[in-house]
């Protein structure tokens, strides 16, 4: 019966939150600072970091080594461990190790049950303070890296999303990094370039550190100062994105040997961190998250143009959020679909959402918040996404109050006043044939785009 | 690449991102229900779901399709708006539906208070079409637009389409549910009802009922569905044996491939049956004896001591009680060639038949496999996993504490037997895709 014990099981662990500083930001012995929130029902530790990287922003560094570093380091063997002693040892202890490049962040941690905790703690720390980076692995990484990285851009669609980063992000080197269309500089990743890479991010000061999972605050302090043992002074320096350029456009990127027509639609949205982060995700969710959104019904069930289209929230930044609508339509109807699919996100303008939809959403999402506040990873994710935001790292907790106070009215607020306008998308289509977009500015290459008014 | 230089979705994104959860409750249960007009019904209770979610896998698939290749698939969309897809009978509500070589099955999710009428929703799968015929002909360009999504860009699953339709030869089972642009296109309606009524009538299919649910309101759920004539179930083809023991080799480029690919896929036919569940738990094991890197293992030789595999991917699959579908999904490391990796497979592959599984791997990692299932984070569900694949495999369903058991039950010389079999002599097909 816990659907009826749980609700009193968030109700204790909020009061406790009020009465005890049980939960919230701490600091370890060694002076490190973390977000910490107790889950002594849990079997789990989660112990996560986020290193600002501003590599990927400056000038003259080679864009592939944040996501080659980052699988070198994890799969490369560190210390006096082998690759295979590395995944190995994690397996033993049921233990998980990660590590990837998100952005201008480098994410990582370490999941483990409590009493194995130390020694996944140990191996991590020895990962990021002595990686071996051996040029064998490099090579492998960098050679399959390149591969996948060709592959992905001939898929159509793919090179219709690069043309859109190409006008939207200029070219600047963060471009670089979110397209590597430079398969070169992958193929010619070195050891020094990573090396150095990990001496400037892999740094003990500056990075935003959770911990949540059943144990105490001291020995979520002891983990933390244990991950960092030994990693050199930091901070890095922050990292400087230039401008992003979001004028309205309809681009058509003509590729004659596409088997498909892909279509995608672009509308600004704010940053995270605030109240309305609920109503974003309704929005979006109502627009175009299952086969009853507006969405689906306008473009398969009413025009018969496409199998899935859909909608989702996304990023360029942090600061630059996008609510991308997208699917596959059928190439003769290209232009109807693009019309429709403008109409139908311009409603959420003028009306209020259903009642019935919304209702729909908010039990769905609820009931996943409610499955979060038993999962430590989870919680110790928000948490580093609530302090990259600068808020409380324990506004997790205010989300279904965030939620229980959305309605159609709040929703149609947040799009009216935060979303861009109906009229002023931007808009790629990737297609066989140059004339499915009438009015689009029709181009060859992804590089093109930047061409068109 | 990143589709759209992704960052972060943001607080609420990363909380909905579910990792580990809670720690175990008492091992869930799997109670069979009186079947009413189904072959079998079951319930597996989550009261911590607060939902219910409603599962009738229809025990026909592909393989019983005399039809057009793919008019399964074509079925399943049919069948999917009539009762549920144009329904406005419920609105809070998740969905969904498939279809695979030997079901084919539909699910929908609800709140707890509106089961019944989900029942009664989901049912309509069995009813005969009230499409307007005009809309039903259309759903076959929707078929066509699913065909682009997951095939247009995807040149290696149609290399392995061909791949496995060199394998079974004349039997059903060479076919793709998807079927072929082509096939989408000769698709008649007529044909579709003729299956539809051959397939989906609830004697054929078995129904679990999941989540926050008592056992009798799940009962009076089995009996909302109205019994009809008994349907005899469809014979199920077994003709793996579908040509002469031998290599089907195959070599080419592909559009959008950068890198050489092996694809190799033999059909194993053991010594003697073995129980499906028992077998079942056996490959299971073996899949983590072979991709672990330790001693014993295809990943230590092929890509940890030398650099001959840049990664590989290896299922076991289980046909019947007696042959199992084994596939070798590799990409060579610079330097070696596709031949040359496929070669170094089949040596490991039979140096460590002849020696025998290692004991310490196989404690070692039969160890750390229990510890994981009996620590699993959300047995009810695995449970739900577990009893929905045995399903659409036409098989008994078990619970998970079962399945631990059978795990428990597995030994070194079962596994070494099945890796016996593996490099006997058999029926393979295999491609080497290079870069176009």
């Amino acid at each position: 019966m816990r659907h009826l014990i749980l609700p009193l099981v968030v109700a204790l662990t909020l009061t406790a939150c009020q009465d005890e500083p049980s939960a919230g930001l701490k600091t370890s012995a060694q002076g490190h600072a973390f977000a910490f929130m107790p889950m002594p029902d849990t079997a789990m530790v989660s112990v996560e970091v986020s290193w600002p990287m501003p590599w990927p922003t400056q000038t003259g560094r080679n864009p592939a080594v944040p996501y080659i570093g980052a699988d070198l380091m994890l799969g490369g063997g560190a210390g006096q461990m082998s690759p295979s002693e590395v995944q190995e040892s994690f397996a033993d202890l049921n233990a998980q190790g990660y590590l990837y490049a998100a952005g201008t962040t480098l994410r990582g941690g370490v999941t483990a049950p409590p009493d194995a905790l130390q020694n996944a703690i140990a191996i991590a720390n020895t990962v990021l303070r002595a990686p071996s980076l051996p040029q064998d692995w490099l090579t492998r990484l960098r050679d399959g890296f390149a591969a996948n990285q060709t592959e992905a851009q001939q898929i159509s669609a793919n090179q219709g999303w690069q043309a859109l980063r190409n006008v939207v992000l200029g070219d600047q080197p963060y471009n670089d990094y979110l397209s590597l269309t430079d398969i070169a500089s992958i193929r010619t990743t070195s050891q020094a370039e990573v090396r150095q890479w990990h001496a400037e991010t892999v740094v003990g000061q500056g990075a935003l550190i959770a911990v949540a999972g059943p144990l105490t605050e001291a020995e979520a302090g002891l983990a933390v100062d244990a991950l960092f043992d030994g990693l050199p002074a930091g901070p890095a320096a922050p990292a400087q994105i230039g401008p992003l350029d979001f004028t309205p456009r309809t681009i058509l990127l003509h590729l004659p040997a596409a088997t498909k027509t892909t279509l995608g639609l672009i509308a600004r949205v704010p940053p995270t961190g605030d109240d309305g982060e609920v109503d974003d995700l309704l929005a979006s969710l109502i627009l175009g998250g299952d086969d009853q959104s507006l969405l689906f019904t306008a473009l398969r069930t009413d025009l018969r143009a496409s199998y899935a289209f859909s909608a989702g929230l996304d990023g360029y930044t942090r600061d630059n959020r996008i609510l991308v609508m997208s699917g596959e339509v059928d190439t003769a109807q290209a232009a109807t679909a693009r019309d429709v699919v403008v109409k139908t996100y311009a409603t959420l303008f003028t009306t209020p959402v259903s009642q019935s939809a919304l209702t729909q959403w908010k039990t769905s999402v609820g009931a996943q918040l409610t499955q979060g506040e038993t999962d430590p990873v989870s919680r110790t994710s928000a948490m580093i996404e609530a302090m990259l935001d600068k808020v409380d790292p324990l506004r997790v907790l205010q989300l279904q109050g965030m939620l229980a106070r959305s309605t159609p009215e709040s929703v149609q607020a947040r799009v009216s006043a935060s979303y861009t306008p109906a009229q002023a998308l931007l808009i790629i289509a990737v297609s066989p044939d140059a004339d499915a977009l009438p009015g689009a500015c029709v181009i060859a290459t992804p590089e093109a785009a930047v061409k068109c008014p | 690449m990143r589709l759209w230089g992704v960052v972060s979705g943001g607080l609420v994104a990363a909380v909905l991102a579910i990792g580990y959860a809670a720690l175990s409750g008492p091992a869930p249960a799997i109670l069979p229900l009186s079947p009413g007009a189904f072959s079998a019904a079951y319930l597996i209770p989550d009261a911590t779901l607060g939902s219910v979610e409603l599962y009738i896998t229809v025990q026909s698939g592909e393989i019983d399709n005399p039809h057009t290749p793919g008019l399964a698939h074509y079925v399943e969309h049919l069948a999917w708006l009539n009762a549920i897809g144009t329904s406005d009978a419920l609105t809070n509500r998740h969905t969904n539906a498939w279809t695979a070589a030997e079901a084919t099955a539909y699910t929908i999710a609800v709140p707890a208070d509106s089961a019944t009428k989900a029942m009664k929703t989901l049912a309509k799968i069995f009813s005969p079409f009230t499409l307007t015929e005009d809309f039903m002909l259309s759903e076959r360009a929707i078929l066509q637009r699913e065909y682009d999504l997951r095939m247009g860009d995807a040149p290696l699953e149609l290399r392995q389409q061909a791949l496995l339709a060199r394998l079974y030869g004349d039997d059903p089972r060479a076919r793709a549910v998807l079927g072929t642009p082509a096939d989408i296109a000769a698709m008649r309606l007529s044909d579709a009802v003729a299956l539809h009524t051959a397939s989906h009538q609830p004697g054929q299919a078995v129904l679990v009922i999941y989540g926050d649910i008592t056992a009798a309101n799940a009962q009076a759920l089995v009996q909302a569905v109205p019994i009809n004539a008994p349907v005899a179930p469809p014979a199920s083809p077994r003709r793996f044996a579908a040509g002469p023991v031998a290599d089907l080799h195959h070599a080419g480029p592909a559009p959008l491939v950068a890198q050489p690919h092996v694809l190799a896929v033999r059909l194993v036919t053991l010594p003697q049956p073995i129980p499906r569940a028992q077998l079942q738990a056996q490959l299971a094991m073996l899949h983590l004896v072979l991709t672990s890197s330790l001693p014993g293992s295809l990943a230590k030789p092929l890509r940890y001591d030398a650099q001959l595999a840049q990664g590989f991917e290896l299922s076991l699959i289980d046909l019947t009680d007696q042959v199992i579908e084994v596939g070798f999904y590799a990409r060579p490391d610079t330097g070696t060639t596709p031949v040359d990796l496929l070669a170094a497979h089949d040596a490991t592959l039979a140096r460590i038949a002849a020696e025998g599984v290692p004991q310490d791997t196989f404690d070692r990692l039969h160890r750390r496999w229990l510890a994981a299932l009996t620590s699993d984070p959300d047995p009810a569900r695995a449970t739900l996993d577990l009893a929905l694949q045995a399903a659409a495999q036409r098989l008994p369903l078990q619970s998970h504490a079962e399945y631990v058991d059978m795990v428990k039950a597995v030994t070194r010389d079962q596994v070494t037997a099945l890796l016996r079999a593996m490099v006997a002599p058999g029926r393979r097909a295999v491609d080497f895709v290079t870069p176009d």
